[in-house]
């Protein structure tokens, strides 16, 4: 009887001296050894590969730049688990859950497209709980009806107003005399959204200008015929057309424009993302945006951190996209290690997931695009620009008269609504 | 009004054209060798990258008509020979439909992959046979001559065909095939039935390949599109009727024009117009418009 108390007594006391030896640990703010695990849910095959090609590359590149010239994170080496979306919103799900569940990654960086953010939006502040960066997913249902009150979830890509705002200045820039005006885009959340933005915020500037005719065509559709919306587009006789077509669908909407002279017919066309698809989409004097576009901070031997990363992508990638799915991926690292590191250097302790993404919220730093900032879950300078197409002597594209919309006039304070800030515009015009 | 109606019919002709090449792929080997298989769509999807790769590996942007008449022969040809090797190799085990139904799905997804491995996963393109042929005028529409092009070779291959079924001996043949459930009469009357099933395999292949081929240019060669071609295939041969020309050229004409039409008057249905059509064929002509009573 006294022989099993005592050895009962034994085991509770070495109990208690681990669980002291532990807590201890911890207080001590000890950083973990070992690397510290990042996940990237990024398309890497499907109709996005067109739009963002080599993402997962470019995480890599990403991860590399972390550990090679800013020390990894709390010293910690970054180790970088990239699984491919599809960009599929259920296998961006099923992705999501073998990160956090099966590789215990810290963070998550991913999303192109809104719908595969939606779909795991509500996931991460529910369930997940982790420190996940959207790298675009820019609906505006994001943190409206999504996650109203996000915690976890923030976005380093623009939203749709941020870039209807831009596309509306450039497209008065550009044609300062206009009267009429289509737009067309994909059929789903995405395209719908940045369609109506685009037309309240014009009336705003311009309530005089007559949109002519909108359509929505659907989206990846292996085989897009769209000779329909082409000629009936001919037919309504625009002076501008403003084109959301993307990826698989956005090269087939060039041939097939390109084939039936709708170019030569509309005197203004912008063709948003005619400066991705390695140049597919590309077309002479065509108005395009890049985003976070690796070319758009030149000279890039002198800036910081462009001056080491975008060699990197140069080597590897052999090209400097203007849709750069790397410049997001580095922002969203380089807001990490500075969450990870403010925290620790308020507490004295090694962050939980919840600490970082406390963290996030209002943290600057100097990223490829220049200064910016986390304000409300969204980043304010996601480097977005307007440009003319010109294709040089040697061929290559590139882009002519960047015009960039101070982030004064596309940022939506925190103290407004959506539709509040979109009729203040004119007012600041 | 009339150069309205002209407008969706313009509109509609490049799938009209490889909806009449695949639907009838499909349907000639269900109406000659009553064997259901889908494998057709792998091919039209081989015959698409192939036609984009060899494109723009021989020709760059430096197109020629003749080369690019000879790369779509090498996808004829290729598509004949897949099919025939899938059907020496894999097909001829199957006995029963249900059996070909499954296997043949996985035949499809098999093509797939060869597709991955070969090609990736990313969309490739080559538009410059499209570009380069210009573009015509008719009663004021615009309409690329390369959608002519694709419609008068669709057009002239369905002609060849009902020609060769209908007014030759070997195509005598393989109708007294198709008409003959068991084959046993058709066999005892010296018809090799092998030589005709090979023969349908390779037809067939043909079709498909070439479908992918000339379609390639417009909307480029992208992983996943046999899923649309199979299913638009499979909804115009519905709507057609089994082992009809006639009912295959009808249907695709049908299929496409309402799909040209919904996308302007109402977006919303442009996808769902073609199982539309199919449901409301079927609930008065379960046989397809063209179609007679199919049994095998």
């Amino acid at each position: 009887m006294f022989m099993r108390k005592s050895k009962a007594l034994v085991v509770m006391l070495t109990a208690a001296m681990l669980l002291v030896g532990a807590l201890g640990a911890a207080a001590s703010g000890e950083i973990p050894s070992g690397p510290i695990k990042i996940g990237f849910a990024v398309p890497m095959s499907g109709t996005a590969t067109s739009l963002a090609p080599d993402a997962g590359i470019n995480a890599q590149i990403a991860v590399e730049y972390i550990n090679k010239y800013e020390g990894g994170i709390l010293g910690r080496p970054v180790q970088a688990f990239i699984y491919d979306t599809k960009g599929d919103p259920q296998t961006t799900v099923d992705v999501f859950g073998k990160l956090i569940e099966n590789d215990g990654v810290e963070a998550v960086l991913g999303c192109l497209s809104s719908s595969t953010g939606l779909a795991i939006a509500p996931r991460v502040e529910n369930r997940w709980k982790i420190p996940t960066l959207l790298l675009e997913a820019t609906t505006m249902q994001m943190f409206t009806t999504a996650v109203p009150n996000p915690k976890y979830v923030y976005r380093i890509g623009p939203d749709d107003v941020m870039q209807s705002i831009t596309h509306v200045k450039a497209v008065l820039e550009n044609k300062p005399d206009l009267k009429t005006i289509a737009l067309g885009a994909p059929d789903y959340e995405w395209g719908h959204d940045v369609v109506n933005s685009f037309i309240k915020i014009l009336a705003q500037f311009r309530p005089d200008v007559e949109v002519v005719y909108t359509f929505f065509h659907p989206f990846g559709e292996a085989s897009p015929n769209f000779t329909a919306y082409i000629t009936e587009l001919m037919q309504r006789k625009p002076d501008v057309y403003v084109g959301y077509s993307w990826g698989t669908d956005g090269v087939a909407w060039h041939n097939q424009a390109k084939a039936m002279g709708l170019y030569g017919r509309i005197p203004l066309v912008f063709d948003v993302f005619a400066g991705t698809a390695k140049g597919q989409l590309a077309e002479e004097g065509v108005l395009a945006e890049t985003r976070a576009g690796n070319a758009m901070f030149p000279p890039h031997e002198l800036g910081y951190p462009n001056a080491k990363h975008a060699p990197m992508i140069l080597e590897r990638v052999g090209a400097l996209p203007t849709y750069g799915m790397g410049v997001h991926m580095l922002t969203g690292m380089l807001y990490l290690k500075a969450a990870y590191e403010k925290v620790y250097a308020l507490t004295g302790q090694y962050p939980t997931p919840e600490q970082v993404a406390t963290a996030l919220d209002g943290l600057s730093i100097i990223g490829p695009c220049g200064i910016t900032s986390m304000i409300n879950h969204q980043s304010t300078a996601p480097g977005m620009a307007v440009g003319k197409m010109h294709q040089r002597e040697d061929g290559l594209w590139v882009m002519e008269d960047l015009l960039i919309v101070p982030d004064y006039m596309r940022f939506v304070p925190p103290w407004m609504t959506v539709d509040e800030f979109i009729e203040t515009l004119g007012k600041i015009q | 009004m009339l150069s309205t109606c002209l407008r969706y019919v313009l509109n509609s002709l490049p799938v009209v054209s490889y909806v009449i090449l695949l639907s009838f792929s499909y349907s000639f080997i269900l109406y000659i060798c009553g064997r259901v298989s889908l494998t057709f769509a792998g091919i039209y999807l081989v015959g698409a990258y192939a036609t984009v790769s060899l494109g723009m590996a021989l020709m760059g942007n430096n197109m020629s008509f003749a080369g690019f008449i000879g790369i779509l022969l090498l996808a004829c040809l290729l598509g004949a020979a897949m099919l025939v090797a899938s059907y020496l190799c894999f097909e001829r085990f199957l006995k029963t439909d249900v059996h070909r139904m499954v296997a043949t799905s996985s035949l499809l997804v098999a093509s797939r992959g060869l597709v991955k491995v070969i090609w990736g996963t990313t969309p490739v393109t080559y538009s410059a046979p499209f570009l380069s042929m210009g573009v015509s005028e008719i009663a004021g529409n615009i309409v690329p001559n390369y959608y002519l092009f694709m419609l008068a070779v669709a057009l002239l291959l369905m002609l060849a065909l009902s020609y060769f079924l209908n007014r030759t001996c070997w195509g005598m043949r393989f109708r007294a095939s198709s008409l003959d459930g068991e084959r046993t009469m058709a066999q005892a009357c010296g018809v090799n039935q092998n030589v005709v099933t090979l023969m349908t395999f390779a037809i067939a292949g043909v079709l498909a390949g070439l479908a992918g081929g000339l379609y390639a240019p417009i909307a480029g060669a992208a992983y996943g599109s046999e899923g649309n071609a199979l299913l638009l295939a499979a909804l115009s041969v519905i709507i057609g009727g089994v082992g009809s020309i006639g009912g295959a050229v009808l249907a695709a004409f049908i299929v496409g024009i309402a799909r040209a039409v919904a996308a302007i008057k109402m977006p919303v249905l442009e996808l769902a117009v073609p199982f539309i059509i199919a449901s409301i064929t079927l609930m008065l002509r379960p046989f397809g418009l063209w179609g007679k009573e199919f049994r095998y």
